[in-house]
């Protein structure tokens, strides 16, 4: 005896199907010349930190994290320790 | 009871009552929705960057004084050449250079243009342009949130940099960097390494910073330490630190948004925990039903069981895919300026597809089990009392 599901049930599921497999698709076939672009201006410019349009956070410049281990300074101020503990 | 005539009872039973599930369904997606989407856009962002690394010099080293960064001297390439297991030694000139009027600011990174590499890095991506106009005169490569700031302020050719000893420098427009390449260089300013010199007044014998590689990871340490002993006045930075601060600063963003997901994600099952456990709930009255024409505790049970696993599944899946299509087909709009920010020039970026299915797996758990418990406990506790109870 075969197995006897509502219409709607299986409409509903081949529909959920379709979108997985769509995006799978989508996922194994993105083209990568938009991230080539993206690691060649990263070679010339030797930047990889992100553009963030945030007044706290510019890893770009030096941020004073590093300090001399004879010659300590002070942290600079836009770190995140209180956040993160080092 | 048999299994074909228990599925074709569930599958009915379910879209008979679909309009009790829509809502169930609607706030899933929902919640899904906005957690995958931050975790697509993390992990997005997180790979790129760290994939982007493997072309960053492995340290950056730059002189301190007073505890703030200054010029660094020429002549330390010479002294750093000289180490043992170095290479790659490259002087770096970079800046910002603020735009008084609006408090926004560039990023200025001079570069050697007559280096072979960065030379051909040039022309992949000048691609319309011509090299020899480019070195003709004062040209830059603009991104693309400075091309936009310079048109709205009518500098769409060229724009003038008001240098320090109050004279200008008009420096041409050459080109406006691909769009793909926001993720870094949406406020950046590429130009050839005197100009920018120039540009920030530096003495002929200074520069930003040095970058240098040294291949062997096992010789990391000796060579910091011997940096140290040559400059005592000396920050040297390693990539694994601009690693570590990536992870954490979008691990951060992420995990924001993961425990407003843990109090939303609690609320609703709150909430749908009320539905099945209240006095005279429809819920009630219909478990009673089925236990009074003989159901057992095991079906009611499995019946539930399979019907929540029906909404938590098609839930599941419709928030991710939605989630999938607003971060790497529509670029995320709205969201992404949470993890770009928009203080500065508005930059708007292409996601990279990055799928971590072990973070998805965790989501699933995270969602489906507080759903399961909140249907099947108060479930559980109706079937066990008798059916004319239930009933009441």
């Amino acid at each position: 005896m075969g197995w006897r599901v509502s219409r709607e049930l299986v409409v509903g599921f081949v529909f959920l199907g379709l979108l997985v497999s769509g995006l799978m698709v989508h996922y194994l076939l993105y083209s990568t010349p938009k991230e080539q672009n993206i690691q060649t201006l990263s070679r010339l410019t030797t930047f990889s930190s992100p553009s963030l349009s945030v007044a706290f956070y510019e890893p770009r410049l030096p941020s004073g994290n590093a300090m001399h281990p004879s010659y300590p300074s002070m942290p600079s101020l836009n770190k995140r320790g209180f956040i993160y503990a080092q | 009871m048999h299994n074909n005539a228990f599925f074709h009872f569930l599958s009915l039973l379910l879209f008979k009552q679909k309009n009790k599930h829509i809502g169930a369904i609607f706030i899933s997606v929902i919640i899904i929705f906005l957690l995958s989407s931050v975790l697509f856009i993390s992990s997005s962002l997180q790979k790129s960057l760290q994939s982007m690394l493997k072309n960053q010099p492995d340290f950056t080293i730059s002189r301190l004084q007073a505890g703030r960064a200054v010029d660094t001297p020429t002549e330390w390439i010479e002294k750093i050449v000289q180490i043992d297991g170095v290479s790659a030694v490259t002087p770096r000139v970079y800046g910002r250079y603020f735009f008084a009027p609006n408090e926004n600011s560039f990023l200025i990174v001079g570069v050697d243009f007559f280096d072979e590499q960065s030379n051909r890095s040039l022309q992949e991506l000048m691609e319309t342009t011509d090299l020899k106009s480019f070195f003709a005169m004062p040209s830059m490569l603009v991104g693309e949130g400075v091309q936009k700031f310079m048109t709205a302020h009518y500098y769409s050719d060229s724009f003038s940099f008001k240098l320090p000893n109050g004279s200008f420098k008009k420096v041409a427009i050459a080109q406006q960097l691909p769009s793909s390449t926001n993720l870094i260089a949406n406020d950046m300013i590429v130009m050839p390494l005197e100009l920018a010199k120039e540009i920030f007044a530096m003495e002929e014998e200074s520069i930003t910073d040095i970058a240098l590689n040294v291949p062997n990871d096992a010789e990391w340490d000796t060579i910091v330490g011997k940096l140290h002993l040559l400059f005592y006045d000396a920050q040297v930075i390693d990539k694994r630190e601009i690693s570590k601060a990536y992870k954490s600063l979008y691990n951060y963003k992420g995990g924001l948004f993961l425990i407003l997901y843990l109090i939303t994600i609690i609320t609703f099952m709150l909430i749908l925990y009320q539905r099945y456990s209240m006095v005279y709930s429809a819920e009630k009255k219909e478990i009673g039903i089925l236990r009074a024409i003989g159901w057992s505790i095991q079906d009611i049970l499995k019946l539930k069981f399979y019907e929540t696993l029906v909404i938590v599944i098609s839930s599941f899946i419709l928030g991710v895919v939605l989630a999938y299509i607003f971060v790497f087909i529509f670029d995320a709009p709205l969201l992404q300026e949470i993890f770009l920010g928009g203080e500065n020039l508005a930059n708007s970026v292409v996601f990279v597809p990055t799928i971590e299915f072990g973070i998805l797996g965790s989501l699933f758990l995270f969602f489906a089990l507080p759903f399961f418990a909140s249907v099947l406990i108060p479930v559980w506790k109706i079937a066990v009392t008798p059916p004319k109870e239930a009933m009441l």
